[in-house]
């Protein structure tokens, strides 16, 4: 059973495969990207299904920033959660995302886990106070 | 951070190898359905560096055609001669002269994903058998 949808843009394999890895382990239906324009294609067809999108800041084609701003602006719902290691960056950030940057990079699985669940917590609880007022 | 070495008992384990995102995604969701843990991989490049690392992995899915400093076929090759114990795949939409070991091993695309997944898991379990 899927928990959620995460959908990880990582541009290192041993990075993102273990991270995946995990997270399917905890339910969640995971998509990988490996770059941005991986990410945007995977938008483009599977918007619907994914609830968050966790990317690293500093990817090599295109920053997390960039992406996370594309994101916002045309998939409005899909929360983004940045990670990286430059506190600067970090701040920054904090501008784009809802939820602000994070996670620091290499990953501390059990505390992305913990984030997620709290994001998916926020937007069920959302979900469900829009439910009432309709 | 380093991938898993050691799967658990009785995980079997497949190394997805395709440039294109989209069938990437869909041939590897269509694996995990049957049961397989899959590691995805863009290139070459990334798939070494993950074997490198010590990933264990039962059986390469490999497309031909890509980018990077080696295509699939020299990618095979190469897991032929360091890691043999593990199964290959291979996959292409172009003509190509395959040695016999191929041919048996070889899926022309486009591939329905079921159907290939169908292939890998015949191949995995041949394997099984073999094994006991």
């Amino acid at each position: 059973m899927d928990d959620g949808c995460i959908l990880i843009v990582e541009s290192d394999v041993l990075v993102r495969a273990p991270l995946a890895e995990y997270l399917r382990e905890c339910g969640y239906r995971v998509l990988e990207a490996a770059h941005g324009e991986e990410a945007r294609a995977i938008l483009a067809k599977e918007s619907a299904a994914i609830d968050i999108v966790l990317a690293n800041v500093n990817a090599p084609k295109e920053s997390g920033f960039a992406l996370a701003n594309w994101i916002r602006q045309n998939f409005s719902t899909i929360d983004v959660v940045l990670a990286g290691t430059v506190a600067g960056a970090v701040e920054k950030a904090a501008d784009l995302c809802e939820e602000g940057p994070a996670d620091t990079v290499p990953y501390d699985h059990k505390f992305v886990h913990d984030r997620i669940r709290q994001l998916l917590a926020g937007r069920a609880r959302a979900k469900a106070k829009d439910e009432d007022k309709s | 951070m380093v991938p898993q070495a050691r799967p658990q008992s009785g995980e079997l384990r497949v190394l997805v190898l395709e440039d294109e995102v989209l069938i990437r995604l869909a041939i590897a969701e269509e694996l995990r359905a049957q049961g397989l843990v899959v590691i995805e991989a863009v290139n070459a490049d990334e798939a070494w560096s993950y074997l490198k690392a010590g990933g264990h992995i039962d059986l390469v899915f490999t497309d031909v055609c890509m980018p990077g400093s080696m295509d699939g076929r020299e990618f095979a090759n190469r897991v032929r001669g360091t890691y043999p114990e593990i199964h290959i795949v291979m996959t292409s939409g172009q003509k190509m002269a395959l040695t016999e070991e191929e041919v048996a091993h070889f899926l022309p695309k486009p591939y329905a994903f079921d159907q290939a997944a169908r292939f890998v898991m015949n191949i995995l379990n041949s394997k099984n058998q073999q094994t006991f």
